[in-house]
């Protein structure tokens, strides 16, 4: 009697929940007239919107740049961080802690505040409406930095000793011992980077002016809140499905990665 | 093969009281080598620095005649063996040992051979395919130790191998790698906190104590002629009865703690008279304490009357845990016997066995050899 309780409670939330997503899923496949109210049950089920999106944005090219910005950013996270995470956990100099303790400071500043600085840096390089503006301020960050340090210290000492004697350099150390040991952690910062990454709307939108490099997000917020959507409701929820799916996707791809080293790394 | 030479090694930690402190010692080509001592003595750092995983504060490391305080790990030739055992949880067994090898260059039909060989030596040739996750405590141990054979090193460094194992694989292990030792003819430096595998297996033994050197010596002239209280106490097992008391003179020199009293040789008369009405401690080992009576054939000039707290009977000897006023004395008897407890045993002791140390600094007093 309890469990059923139990269950429909959870069964009641997850509706509760999930119940937008679906709706808004189900408004993309009918005519524009039709959404209207809570139900989801399509009269008609058409992909006309999806062909209005496909006709009146580069959603492809966007998809493929969004793609390449975040993968480069996510292997570069995954890569620099891990080096630093390694350095600040598992070497000894001076001035080691001070520098972790500002990593986690950085991790307090709102990014707005040095929106401005970043960009006027952007500037003065020359990487305004180019890819490097996208990818290299992103290259590493402070919560990578954090959850792969932390990692690193539940790893044996003895281990990394051990690898010292049979004749590994540092870094061979981290790519052969360290990081076939860390897998969880690894695809943890490898998905919440990729997946903030991908959606990031703001600093796009400051440096990319060029339709032609925009992201998805970026054009999908500007097709919807300029004009260019002329206001039709299911073909901007259309371009947002198309925004959200590969997320989805390489969500339940690494999903039992993702809640296992979640829980871990205890960030919950 | 190579021997190994510390001058004046010191450890330094950030709190700046030495963990290891003017370590001296000229280990030689093929010898194996323990260092004993309680834990947090400095073992392990010793053997780290010897390693290159640890940096020497000051002194000097030789391995062969080179100097390699500044040299890494990889490149001094050296092979160690880790109390955990450190296989790389992500490799097979092969891959364990192949690793080093892998990291040297060697061609895969050397790598093929020689882990081979020390599987086959080691007896773990069926384990090769499988993860160390899926080994017992004892094959992880052999796996550690084909790790370090298969590089041929010129040094062998263990630390405390054997301390994961149970009791009884441990001393099939020791016995192991003991003829590991004559068969590959290498110098091996072991570190353990058990004088029982010191004992068992070393050429010579450094004791250590709060990172300075006690003693080093040969097992049995360690057991025998202890250089101080610690060592005597810290070697052999039951320890060492030590028994603090003074020199008196009464007819003669006499040890005298509490009941206890003990008429001296003649010997120890001229060693000891120096040290009249000054605290001494007396020590013997429990085997060097008879029954009175008995037939034990050595001289033995002392009796003591003592009382039976505990009996041991191990089969082959008997373990007796007596007082005598305030001191506590335990006894080895070679046979069976009939003594119960609270028996009031009397006791003699073999004065040629008996040893003296200064109360106040531990050094032993006796004869210049
Ligand atoms: N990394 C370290 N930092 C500070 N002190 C240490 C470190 N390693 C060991 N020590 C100290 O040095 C002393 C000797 O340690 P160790 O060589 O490990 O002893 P053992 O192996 O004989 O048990 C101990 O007092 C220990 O606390
Ligand atoms: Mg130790």
């Amino acid at each position: 009697m309890k469990k059923l309780q139990q269950y429909s409670l959870l069964v009641f939330w997850t509706v509760l929940f999930i119940y937008p997503f679906l709706w808004m899923l189900s408004a993309t496949l009918r005519p524009e007239r039709e959404i209207k109210g809570f139900g989801i049950w399509p009269s008609e089920v058409s992909l006309y919107n999806y062909a209005q999106v496909f006709e009146k944005i580069p959603i492809l090219r966007a998809f493929l740049n969004s793609i390449f910005v975040a993968l480069v950013v996510t292997v570069a996270v995954v890569v620099f961080c891990s080096m630093i995470g390694y350095a600040l956990s598992r070497l000894h100099f001076r001035g080691r802690d001070a520098i972790f303790y500002i990593v986690l400071f950085t991790m307090m500043i709102p990014f707005q505040i040095i929106l401005i600085p970043l960009y006027i840096l952007m500037v003065k390089f020359g990487w305004v409406n180019s890819y490097l503006a996208l990818i290299v301020p992103w290259m590493v960050s402070a919560l990578g930095i954090v959850l792969f340090r932390q990692y690193f210290q539940s790893i044996p000492k003895d281990l990394l000793e051990a690898a010292r004697i049979d004749g590994c350099n540092e870094v061979q150390i981290i790519f052969r011992i360290i990081w076939p040991n860390s897998i969880p952690t690894l695809i943890t910062v490898g998905i919440l980077t990729f997946m903030t990454t991908w959606n990031e709307v703001l600093w796009p939108l400051i440096v990319i002016r060029d339709t032609h490099l925009m992201t998805m997000p970026q054009l999908v917020t500007i097709f919807a809140v300029g004009g260019q959507a002329e206001n039709q409701l299911g073909v901007q929820l259309a371009a947002a499905t198309l925004l959200a799916l590969p997320v989805i996707v390489a969500y339940a791809f690494f999903q039992k990665y993702f809640i296992e080293s979640m829980a871990t790394t205890g960030l919950k | 093969m190579a021997k190994v030479t510390l001058k004046n090694v010191h450890k330094y930690y950030d709190d700046n009281v030495a963990a290891v402190d003017n370590f001296n010692a000229e280990i030689a080509d093929r010898e194996f080598l323990v260092l004993v001592g309680p834990s947090g003595c400095g073992k392990s750092t010793t053997l780290r620095m010897i390693a290159g995983l640890e940096e020497i504060s000051s002194g000097e490391l030789y391995i062969g005649e080179k100097l390699v305080n500044d040299i890494r790990p990889k490149d001094r030739d050296i092979a160690m063996v880790f109390q955990n055992y450190a296989l790389y949880p992500h490799m097979t067994v092969f891959e364990n040992m192949a690793f080093g090898l892998k990291l040297r260059k060697f061609s895969k039909d050397e790598i093929n051979t020689r882990v081979q060989d020390a599987a086959a030596l080691l007896d773990i040739s069926a384990l090769l395919n499988r993860k160390p996750k899926a080994l017992s405590g004892g094959q992880r141990q052999r796996v550690a130790v084909g790790r370090a054979i298969v590089r041929n090193p010129q040094v062998f460094l263990f630390d405390e191998p054997l301390s994961n194992l149970d009791a009884k694989l441990r001393v099939q292990t020791r016995a192991e790698i003991s003829k590991l030792h004559s068969r590959l003819q290498t110098t091996m430096i072991y570190v353990t906190h058990d004088q029982v595998e010191a004992m068992t297996m070393g050429d010579r033994i450094v004791v250590m104590k709060d990172g300075l050197i006690q003693q080093v010596d040969t097992p049995m002239n360690l057991y025998d002629y202890p250089d101080n209280q610690f060592v005597a106490g810290f070697i052999g097992n039951p320890a060492m009865n030590l028994i603090a008391g003074k020199i008196v003179r009464d007819n003669g020199l006499f040890f005298q703690a509490g009941t206890l009293r003990i008429q001296l040789t003649q010997n120890q008369e001229k060693l000891l008279s120096k040290y009249l009405d000054k605290e001494m401690t007396f020590g013997i080992r429990p085997e060097d304490i008879y029954e009175a009576g008995t037939n034990h054939g050595v001289e033995a000039r002392a009796e003591a009357p003592l009382t039976v707290e505990v009996v041991e009977p191990m089969g082959n000897e008997t373990f007796l845990y007596t007082t005598t006023g305030a001191d506590s004395l335990t006894v080895r008897l070679r046979t069976g016997s009939s003594i119960k407890v609270n028996d009031q045993v009397a006791v003699v002791f073999d004065l040629s066995k008996i040893h003296f140390f200064e109360t106040d600094t531990g050094n032993a007093v006796r004869a210049a050899a």
